[in-house]
């Protein structure tokens, strides 16, 4: 294992950004992340990098080896059969082995501790992290001009498994079920960007009348309020400049954009659950739906679940649940049964970078322009192990990264992955995480 | 003595059967699968090929009345030709040279080109004790000479065909008024004052009940244990609805009946009529049954589900509506009709029957007639571990 | 490194139980020092869903809500205890627009807007401010638990104005003044106020106002109706006999069913049946209706116990007496007939001697909430056992486990030959005694909640012992939870936290441990006289002080 750097300061640069308070960091930003490095497409397009993060559980579980032995250029290399099912976009993606969570001597809590050492940065000394999580740094930068900052999917019926944190550690919940996840971008108050006509909805103006009336509540109802009281307040009134954004975009007419299509059909209703079969077809709807919502600016920032942290996704008809049978499975075996759920994974993976793929926008296609990472809580799920997180990037975003590699982090801090995502969007930030997963080192390897 | 037990409605005293094991009980099903027993496993057994389907009976109907072939490939290439059903096709029939409703009067076209399911093996029971050309052998019970000639006739048409897995997809369309409409209830009964073995019993009665209320499904089908009471109305006693017959190896077989008849849901199927029927029942480990009950059925009452929706289902791709009651007519086995026109009026068919475990209600005595089992499904016997 | 850490986590373990076990005894209760109850800092809490749905409830009546809520957070076991820490993300705040909207919108829906306002406007498509006035003071002072002030009714009017102005409607300017009042922080959160206590000088105890919102959210878990409103304006609710005088009103109240209900639904953690599926083709007969009549069964057999029958709570965990509707019958095997096509209606029963059920353990919500989909979980029904019923926390699992004993067990084991090999595992063993030998005697209940006899094809043995009481299967263990007094140290102890929305103080706890517990207990576990004596201590609404003097938050 490499030794952790040694910082100066312990302070979390990020905590200071995010509460809003005046931090000025003086950034030594990689000379490639500034604009002038394509700021529109060849066809004039306004460049609009995307993020996307693609949660699965369980790690890979079959005990054997899932990484390339060789590093650098994936061409010609024949994936190990766990990742088998990305071969076919594996010029599109690049591969991360052995990064790992150190938790300093805290205590491993399986299946939280693993993606709250790499998407939060800290191992808690108790259960939670009151940090926000990498995709919402990334999306506080990003999406700020968009209809949802960040929308989420959960494929195995539970809105309650996230690892999605605002600041100040609060969860977000995601959307478990297609017809709401519909409605809710492409419902009534979906703005087509390239409808013919446009009037502003006089009384869509007069809500604006509701959000003032509300600000103006601030002062009093903070009155008396303790530190942290008023932070929960403060986020409630974070998320009132969404809705008043939301509101606000309902009245401006929005910039054409080709690549925008409403979904004609909104999905039927179906009881959602963790069963195998039912999950895959979650994944597919709402991967065809946030992309949508990503091709028609409704946000910048998409996150999806697969599968939970310790996943009971089970094939139907059969008692016993994929976490279960990682526990189970002598590792000494052929482990039939965790080769099939981590394949079922990685085809999903793999499905979901292609969805991507398939979407054209000006001379390029929606992956191209988008960041997906697509991690996990542990390593060998058999032990719950925080070394060796399987990671993986997709996308170029925009021409800022490069693709088609493997690369051994060797025992790396898994911040560094999160790091190098929030650089490449321009998170003001030259250091993440705490302790030991405190991180300066962007993975230069993959920028381009 | 047995027990009788009481399911007032106001204050209610349950009867609850698990533990009890010392008493007599019967066991009651509702059911959740009717539906013509077709073995339809793959295309063998029509190496002629298929009989007509929607376009192709528009298409030679239409050239019989002079249609211009220009015009009749018109309608079937724009796919139109459904909606000229209900027009022109359905009045396609003629009696004394005048257009009549084909669907009413299926005899007043020429015969159509229905082709006979050809296969070895069907569903049903050795009815007339021969064994004959057109007669299968069962591939669950490998008997011989089993009378099931409607399966040949419906056995090359499309929407006919089926398996036990698959059923009938015309029959499942109709079943969707069963749904919705009365339940219909089995009750399995071993006449004596010892508790129902599934196993073994010689004196067994199953007879069929029509329930007052609809049966509950939930999203993975029909929903176990549910209480249904037996349909009051009167006109149901007309009918004759018992089968005799002994459990040997978790199988029930009754004795030949004379004739099943039961009066069904007005919106499916106002009556079914077996004469000379049998009924097998095998019960499952998960507590239900999956059986057949064969017998002469009525062609009239084979034809009902087909003229009743035809211009409809023809268009839809039901096949010939006309060439199926003039081939259940020509194929008929029994019971010649001297006073009309010399025709037997009845042809040997067999159906299927899955139902699911049910207690049942009977309003006359405010409770079942027995003490009934509740029977769950046990899993560990499908589990995967 | 792994000896340790499991010894570490046993030994914790172990302390707790043992202070608890000593302090929690009855004899010294019985003789403890009859100390003052300290009160403790203020809290905010967000609204649950449950205090959300009852609130739009009583004060608009029958309304449909066409939200999603975001998943209450639980805390201390509570959700009422984890609305203390919970906020509103943009993707919760939108959902609560899109609810208030729709709400709004059925109020000043033409059939129905003149049950709630009662004034007619001037002009229908012109604002009318003193009609508003009218109506939206009155719904703002229910919504908001007080009086609006001048500001706030004044920005009420104005989106009422604009929205009158801009649609050219008046009644759509009253549906956005709605939506702004239920929108509003001062609707979502429920914040403590602390004033001077006159009777001690230099201490806090709540205002008048959120000590009236503190009995309505533990009595009716919802907010003050106008009469509460009213004693807490009036200064009524200060005085020992107002404060006696609306508390039983409210005890008295049909709402209060409802309070008991919230109560309960909460204790249950039934809230994470959102995320409870089971294989259809394993377990036919559970489906989303059943596990909604399940969930409604429990409640209405607790409600009808303790608060209709104003029964012992420990009765909870033998009643016989329950209600079912005749679908929720067919997943217990009972026959009960429904009327023609009506499979929804409930029904009382007493179950005979003849079933194995018995109390709320046995009932399908608990057997089938703590369960996985495929097969039944001792180890999470253990585990609810002891932190739902027992107030005893169980650590979360060590790291780096070997799990090559839990698989010796093989394939075709049953579950209790699968869960015994966790004691053989030192590393697990502490933790999964307390919980796997008590959620084995549940295991004659499928992941379904369905009585079954095998697992495995195995007979089940569903036996164990409760602290040093032996049972024969789960109603055993029913009787022997009713015996023990840690269930009821432990009701105490969690409906003091939900009365106050946090977990309780030191101070607190020594009253309630001390005091509250030998009360109870002395009046026969009654539910009604437990709250009771919690809204009537003057305790109850005293407000701690930090270092500077001031009210502590």
């Amino acid at each position: 294992m490499r030794a952790t750097e040694r910082l100066l300061s312990r302070r979390r640069v990020m905590h200071g950004v995010l509460q809003g308070s005046a931090v000025t960091l003086a950034l030594p930003f990689l000379d490639c992340f500034l604009d002038g490095n394509g700021v529109a497409l060849a066809d004039g397009t306004p460049r609009r990098v995307r993020f996307a993060h693609w949660f699965f559980g369980n790690g890979f579980t079959a005990g054997k080896q899932w990484w390339p032995d060789k590093t650098g250029s994936l061409k010609g290399v024949t994936l190990p059969e766990e990742i088998a099912p990305l071969e076919v976009v594996k010029d599109k993606i690049n591969i991360l082995s052995h990064m790992n969570v150190l938790p300093d001597g805290k205590p491993n809590r399986p299946h939280v501790t693993g993606w709250q050492g790499t998407w939060q940065g800290t191992v808690p000394a108790g259960a939670t992290v009151s940090a926000p999580s990498v995709d919402t740094m990334i999306s506080d930068q990003i999406g700020g001009g968009t209809r949802f900052k960040s929308l989420g999917a959960s494929c195995t019926g539970n809105p309650g498994t996230s690892v999605s944190f605002l600041d100040g550690g609060v969860a977000q919940s995601n959307e478990v079920n297609p017809a709401a996840m519909y409605a809710r971008i492409f419902g009534a108050d979906f703005t087509d960007p390239n409808a013919a006509n446009f009037t502003p909805d006089p009384k869509v103006m007069a809500k604006r009348s509701v959000i003032s009336a509300l600000k103006d509540q601030r002062t009093a109802v903070e009155l008396d309020l303790g530190a942290a009281d008023r932070q929960r307040l403060d986020q409630y009134f974070t998320s009132l400049r969404q809705l008043e954004q939301q509101i606000d975009m309902q009245l401006t007419k929005p910039e054409p954009l080709q690549a925008c299509v409403r979904p004609k059909d909104n999905p039927d209703e179906y009881a959602v659950s963790d069963q195998l079969d039912v999950t895959i077809r979650t994944h597919k709807l709402m991967g065809q739906l946030l992309a949508h919502a990503l091709l028609c600016d409704q946000t910048r920032s998409i996150r999806m679940m697969f599968s939970d942290s310790t996943p009971n996704l089970r094939v139907a008809g059969e008692a016993t649940s994929y976490h279960t049978w990682s526990h189970q499975e002598p590792l000494t075996g052929p482990q039939e049964k965790c080769k099939f759920y981590s394949m079922q994974t990685t085809i999903q993976m793999a499905e979901f970078v292609k969805m991507l793929d398939s979407f054209k926008e000006g001379d390029s296609t929606l992956l191209d322009q988008t960041l997906v990472v697509m991690n996990s809580d542990n390593g060998l799920a058999f032990t719950h192990s925080l070394s060796n997180i399987p990671a993986f990037t997709a996308g170029r975003a925009g021409g800022l990264l490069k693709t088609g590699m493997h690369l051994d982090l060797a025992g790396d801090p898994g911040t560094r992955l999160g790091l190098t995502a929030m650089q490449v969007f321009k998170v003001p930030i030259n250091k993440f995480g705490t302790n030991s997963m405190e991180t300066s080192r962007t993975i230069t390897e993959i920028v381009a | 003595m047995r027990k009788q037990i009481a399911i007032p409605a106001a204050a209610l005293a349950l009867t609850l059967c698990a533990g009890q094991v010392a008493q007599a009980e019967s066991k009651g099903y509702v059911i959740s699968v009717w539906s013509q027993a077709m073995n339809n496993v793959d295309d063998s057994g029509c190496p002629e090929g298929k009989s007509p389907i929607a376009h192709e009976v528009f298409a030679y109907s239409m050239k019989g009345l002079g249609m211009a072939q220009a015009d009749i490939e018109r309608m079937v290439k724009s796919q139109e030709f459904g909606q000229h059903y209900r027009e022109q096709a359905s009045m396609r029939g003629r009696k004394d040279g005048k257009p009549v409703f084909v669907y009413k009067h299926p005899l007043s076209v020429p015969e159509p080109p229905i082709k006979l399911e050809q296969g070895k093996e069907g569903f049903g029971f050795n009815l007339d004790g021969k064994v004959g050309p057109m007669d299968y052998t069962d591939p669950l019970t490998k008997e011989a000479g089993v009378d099931n000639l409607a399966a040949r006739v419906f056995g090359c048409i499309d929407r006919t065909r089926g398996t036990l897995d698959a059923p009938v997809g015309n029959t499942q369309l109709r079943w969707l008024h069963y749904i919705e409409g009365n339940s219909w209830l089995l009750e399995v009964d071993n006449n004596r004052d010892a508790p129902l073995d599934m196993q073994n019993e010689d004196n067994v009665t199953v007879t069929y009940y029509r329930g007052q209320q609809s049966p509950v499904l939930s999203a993975s089908g029909f929903q176990r244990n549910v209480t249904y009471t037996i349909d009051p109305n009167k006109n149901l006693t007309k009918a004759t609805t018992t089968f005799k017959g002994r459990i040997k190896d978790g199988v029930f077989l009754s004795e030949v009946t004379p004739q099943f008849k039961f009066i069904a849901s007005t919106r499916l199927q106002p009556i079914y009529d077996f004469k000379q029927a049998r009924l097998r029942l095998k019960f499952q480990p998960d507590g239900g049954l999956q059986g057949f009950v064969g017998g002469y059925l009525p062609i009239t009452m084979i034809y009902f589900p087909f003229g009743d929706y035809a211009a409809q289902g023809e268009g839809l791709g039901s096949g010939d509506v006309a060439g199926i009651y003039q081939a259940l007519q020509k194929y008929a086995d029994t019971d010649i009709d001297k006073a009309k026109n010399g025709k037997r009026t009845r042809i040997s068919q067999t159906w299927t029957i899955t139902a699911v475990p049910a207690f049942i209600d009977r309003p006359e005595t405010g409770g079942p007639s027995r003490p009934q089992r509740a029977e769950a499904p046990r899993p560990d016997r499908y589990a995967v571990r | 490194m792994r000896k340790a850490l499991g010894k570490r986590h046993i030994g914790a373990l172990l302390a707790g139980a043992a202070i608890s076990m000593a302090a929690l005894g009855l004899g010294v209760a019985a003789d403890g020092p009859q100390g003052e109850l300290s009160g403790g800092p203020l809290a905010m809490r967000r609204l649950t869903e449950d205090q959300y749905r009852n609130t739009i409830k009583d004060v608009f009546g029958d309304v449909t809500l066409g939200g999603r809520f975001e998943p209450d957070t639980r805390d201390a076991q509570l959700i009422a205890v984890g609305a203390a820490k919970a906020t509103v993300t943009p993707g919760g705040l939108e959902q609560y627009d899109r609810m208030a909207m729709g709400i709004a919108q059925q109020v000043v829906d033409p059939a129905r807007r003149d049950e709630y306002i009662s004034c007619k406007p001037a002009n229908a498509k012109a604002p009318d401010q003193a009609c508003a006035r009218a109506f939206l003071s009155k719904a703002g002072r229910l919504l908001f638990r007080r009086p609006l002030t001048e500001a706030e009714l004044a920005g009420e009017l104005q989106i009422a104005a604009e929205g009158a102005t801009k649609a050219g409607d008046f009644y759509y300017g009253i549906q956005l003044a709605v939506t702004a009042l239920l929108t509003s922080p001062n609707f979502l959160f429920v914040q403590d106020r602390a004033e001077p206590d006159p009777d001690r000088a230099g201490a806090y105890r709540l205002t008048a106002q959120s000590k009236a919102q503190r009995l309505s959210l533990l009595l009716w878990g919802s907010s003050p109706d106008a009469e509460l409103l009213r004693a807490s304006e009036s200064g009524e609710l200060s005085t020992s006999a107002g404060l006696t005088r609306q508390v039983d009103r409210l005890i008295a109240s049909p709402r209060f069913a409802a309070g008991v209900r919230a109560y309960f639904a909460d204790m249950l953690h039934f809230d994470m049946f959102r995320a409870v599926s089971k294989d259809a083709a394993l377990y036919p007969n559970y489906s989303a209706d059943i596990a909604k009549q399940a969930q409604e069964q429990a409640l209405r057999t607790i409600v009808d116990e303790l608060v209709v029958r104003n029964g012992d709570y420990r009765d909870i965990f033998t009643v016989r007496d329950t209600q079912v509707t005749p679908l929720l019958a067919s997943a217990y095997g009972i026959p009960l007939a429904g009327k023609w096509g009506d499979f929804q209606q409930w029904r009382s029963i007493r179950l005979p001697d003849s079933m194995p059920q018995a109390g709320v353990l046995t009932q399908i919500s608990f057997a089938a909430l703590h369960s996985g989909s495929g097969k039944t979980s001792p180890t999470l029904r253990g585990k609810a056992l002891r932190e739902v019923f027992l107030c005893q926390e169980i650590p979360p699992p060590p790291p780096d486990v070997d799990f090559s004993k839990f698989e010796a067990a093989g394939p075709s084991s049953s579950m209790r030959e699968a869960i015994e090999a966790h004691a053989g595992n030192p590393a697990c063993a502490g933790c999964h005694r307390l919980m796997d030998p008590l959620g084995l005697a549940l295991e004659n209940y499928d992941t379904s909640g369905q009585f079954r006899t095998r697992d495995a094809g195995k007979p089940i043995d569903a036996s164990g012992i409760l602290d040093g009481v032996s049972y024969k299967d789960a109603s055993g263990l029913g009787q022997a939870l009713h015996d023990n007094p840690r269930a009821t140290a432990c009701l105490t102890t969690r409906l003091y936290n939900y009365a106050i929305g946090r977990p309780a103080t030191n101070g607190e706890r020594e009253w309630v441990r001390d005091q509250l517990l030998k009360d109870w207990t002395a009046s026969g576990y009654k539910i009604s006289g437990l709250m009771r004596r919690i809204a009537l201590d003057p305790g109850f609404y005293r407000v701690t002080t930090d270092k500077s003097g001031a009210p502590a938050s």
